[in-house]
């Protein structure tokens, strides 16, 4: 009897021990819920559709390089490279045992066919300017070594291919037919389970992933939260663990609450473009100041995004980056009168009438159309609101069909290159001023992204922020926050600020979800 | 009976075709253009070669009429086109979604109907009481609250305070039963409540004219019990106008699950729809208002017969 009472004290103690440190491994949750704002209406990785499924295709391709969660440029397929002395050719060697998720080695072939993708007008692959533009070639080499060949000098040739949309693909998977917009199979920490359409996409880790010990969480899912509201009661209700695009009333109202955790860093930044069409009163420089000077930017940032946010006199390099030192923060400042005596000088000493477009599916965006407009009708300028849904707006956008437009958007790369695809002349496009056309700024675009010595790009585009300044094909508003909240649980979860925001998938392999 | 009946078929598909006809060319006049609304997605310009690439894909390179009779003869082969957004056939995309919402609405009406006529009944029997004033004081409250106000209300104290119930979002039935069921009770106690409203109203007053009808007192004189009375011969002739509201305000009930549907994340066919509007997505809003318009039609054509078998003069 005593007997088998020890073995069954022994016993206890042994199911204690057994459950205690099991749970130990087991504290962590085997699934994190992510929250997102928009369901991705295709999955091709070389097509930019909207930040949020960039957030979960990042997860899925990984290209040759791309930024660190420490902000660096750093390798993912790739292990090293070599650029020739001319600049011209780039070497890469590819990170051997790195494969994709049917387990087929990624070789030079996939990197060749996946760029060769990008590069064919009719995929529609978003930046496919970029690499066209500076003539491309790429070579196979052997298994592991591939090649880019240039035709000109291209600076921030790295951050190109750095870009989540310079992802690499399996030539083969492509090939046995399978449909890239609504399936996907690439060499990140996690592999595609399934789409299920109105509802979400499901990923798990992938057991053959180039580091070691990552990802952390074995099942990834991301649900798609369309209504802010719903999205904000979801997380704090603990259906998801982590939500996007928290706007600045909602991180006021989580900051007030408690008991989550609230990441808001400095995001996009909120400009006005300007038709510059010759019969348009905006084709003078002195009528485009004359706004700059008029808006009142703190009441933009009061109305629209609830006091959180930065103004923005100047142009949008922060200082201490990019061989910047903040001597242009000031360059603008609200002045009415001297925006009136431009007005004068450019021969409108009465003001005139024009339309404001911005969208009403974005209240932020609406919200800064007033307020301009406002402003302006201080120094004569009668701007009507025109504020059609999203879809109409870009197609307004994309074809010039304005006089003034309300945009909220972001540099694609980190160098200063950046700034072509907004004053470079050229066609009517989403971020460009249409018609503007300045030689100079050409040049100084052109130089810069040329330029391989670092003091001398300095000083080209210390010279184009200027010039930018001066003639202000675009004027800046404000900076906007970027902002994730996430439930108490959740370990590791962080994101970049500025342009990195937008890639703020490069984290989500570290995330833990505690068990509750 | 059945001439009837034919007759009313007839008519309702020159109804879907005269619906789908104006829907299709008022979305070709619609501003807003789905090709470039899918390439200019991040500040580059749109490729004139993958602009036309996208447009022969999609069948937008074809004149109107032409992509119109096309359309017309994928709908008499059952092919209804792909959507643009969802990539696959627009029948699978509704096939999925349609049943979602029509669960949705199903459970509000069962709840409004549980809920609205007993209470109705209940409210004009005992005219003019506390019971009545409370009730109907109620129902004016559930008729002229939107949906969206007191879906958030539900959500602030069912799930955000008491955390008795999930505050959104949709499990699949197959995936775990429980917690399909427990995702339902929030949004379709969210519409029921406005639509039991409207019954309870409609009950109360049909079942008060029935009270005061002629043809009750000679029940009670050939000794029929009071609750006799009111149960067998009153509730039928009450139930004719109150089966009218009911199929006149399923499309109400359809409506009403468009914000219903985005208050609580669930994936119905409105939310579908909302999607396919604002991302120009021609064959999706086509093929999604194909379906409400016929549901919409069948249904008054379904009360116009229930009417028959309740109301022999209406035969």
């Amino acid at each position: 009897m005593k007997a088998s009472r020890l073995t069954l004290l022994l016993t206890l103690v042994l199911v204690l021990v057994v459950a205690l440190t099991g749970s130990g491994s087991a504290n962590y949750r085997d699934e994190v819920r992510i929250g997102i704002s928009v369901e991705p209406t295709t999955l091709d990785p070389h097509v930019h559709s909207n930040v949020s499924t960039r957030y979960i295709l990042q997860n899925i391709y990984r290209s040759l390089v791309s930024y660190q969660t420490n902000g660096e440029l750093g390798y993912e397929i790739a292990e090293s490279h070599t650029v020739s002395e001319d600049g011209l050719v780039y070497t890469f060697k590819i990170r051997e045992g790195v494969t994709f998720h049917d387990g087929t080695p990624v070789t030079a072939e996939d990197v060749k066919y996946s760029i060769e993708r990008i590069l064919a007008p009719e995929n529609g692959a978003t930046f496919r300017s970029y690499f066209a533009e500076v003539g491309t070639v790429v070579n196979a080499l052997d298994d592991y070594t591939v090649e880019f060949v240039l035709q000109e000098p291209c600076a921030p040739f790295m951050e190109y291919l750095s870009l989540p949309e310079s992802a690499i693909i399996s030539k083969k998977w492509m090939e046995a037919g399978n449909d890239i917009t609504t399936s996907a199979m690439g060499a990140g920490p996690y592999k595609f389970v399934g789409w299920d359409r109105g509802l979400q996409i499901d990923l798990e880790a992938y057991e053959g992933y180039y580091r070691p010990g990552l990802p952390k969480t074995k099942n990834v899912s991301f649900i798609f939260y369309l209504d802010e509201t719903t999205r904000n009661n979801a997380l704090l209700t603990g259906e998801v663990d982590i939500i996007d695009y928290v706007n600045a009333a909602s991180v006021i109202q989580f900051e007030k609450i408690g008991g989550v955790k609230v990441y808001s860093k400095q995001g996009p930044f909120m400009l006005l473009q300007f038709n510059c069409g010759e019969h348009s009163p905006f084709s003078d420089w002195r009528v485009r100041q004359a706004v700059a000077y008029a808006i009142d930017r703190e009441a933009v940032i009061d109305t629209a995004f609830s006091g959180r946010g930065k103004p923005l006199y100047g142009f949008p390099t922060i200082a201490g980056q990019l061989g910047y030192h903040g001597e242009l923060d000031d360059y603008f400042y609200r002045d009415i009168e001297k925006a009136k005596q431009l007005l004068a000088e450019a021969g409108y000493p009465e003001g005139f009438t024009c339309n404001i477009l911005a969208t009403s599916d974005y209240s932020f965006h609406e919200q800064t159309a007033l307020v301009v407009q406002a402003a302006l009708k201080e120094i004569g300028i009668e701007a009507i609101p025109e504020l059609p849904d999203w879809a109409t707006r870009i197609e307004r956008s994309q074809t010039g069909d304005f006089d003034i437009i309300v945009s909220g958007t972001l540099g694609k790369i980190v160098d200063m290159d950046w700034a072509s695809v907004f004053y470079k002349s050229g066609d009517v496009r989403m971020d460009f001023s249409p018609h503007f056309h300045d030689e100079e700024i050409d040049r100084l675009l052109e130089e810069g992204r040329r330029e391989l010595d670092e003091a001398k790009r300095n000083e080209i585009y210390q010279r184009f922020r200027e010039r930018a300044l001066e003639l202000s094909p675009i004027v800046y508003i404000c900076w906007r926050e970027q902002a994730f909240v996430t439930s108490e649980q959740v370990e590791d979860f962080d994101f970049l600020s500025g342009t990195l925001s937008n890639q703020a998938g490069m984290f989500l392999e570290h995330v833990l979800v505690k068990g509750r | 009976m059945a001439r009837f009946f034919a007759k009313r078929t007839l008519t309702a598909i020159i109804q879907v075709l005269i619906v789908t006809t104006i829907v299709f060319f008022a979305l070709k006049m619609m501003p807003g253009d789905p090709v470039l609304l899918m390439l200019s997605r991040d500040g580059s310009s749109v490729d004139p070669a993958a602009y036309e690439a996208l447009a022969k894909q999609l069948g937008l390179d074809k004149p109107i009429l032409r992509q119109y009779r096309n359309w017309l003869t994928g709908l008499f082969t059952g092919d209804l086109g792909m959507s643009y957004t969802e990539r696959r056939p627009v029948m699978d995309a509704i096939g999925d979604r349609l049943p979602r919402t029509l669960e949705l609405a199903g459970a509000s009406l069962l709840i409004a109907v549980v809920i609205g006529i007993p209470l109705g009944i209940a409210a004009a029997v005992k005219r003019g009481s506390w019971v009545d004033l409370l009730l109907t004081g109620i129902s004016s409250l559930g008729q002229s609250v939107p949906v969206y106000v007191f879906g958030y209300i539900l959500v602030l104290i069912f799930a955000l305070n008491m955390r008795l119930l999930p505050s959104s979002g949709y499990v699949p039935i197959h995936r775990n039963p429980v917690e399909h069921f427990r995702r339902l009770i929030l949004p379709a106690c969210t519409i029921a409540f406005g639509f039991s409203a409207s019954m309870l109203r409609m009950t109360r007053s049909s079942m008060l004219e029935a009270l005061s009808s002629e043809f009750v007192r000679p029940l009670y004189a050939r000794g029929l019990s009071k609750a006799r009375v009111h149960m067998k011969h009153m509730v039928r002739n009450m139930l004719i106008p109150v089966v009218t509201i009911i199929g006149l305000q399923l499309g109400a009930l359809i409506a009403g699950t468009v914000l219903c549907e985005a208050v609580f994340n669930w994936p119905g066919i409105a939310t579908l729809l909302v999607k396919a509007i604002s991302n120009r997505d021609y064959p999706l809003i086509q093929g999604c208002m194909l379906i409400l318009s016929i549901i919409f039609i069948v249904t008054n054509m379904v009360v116009d017969l229930l009417y028959g078998l309740l109301d022999p003069r209406a035969r």
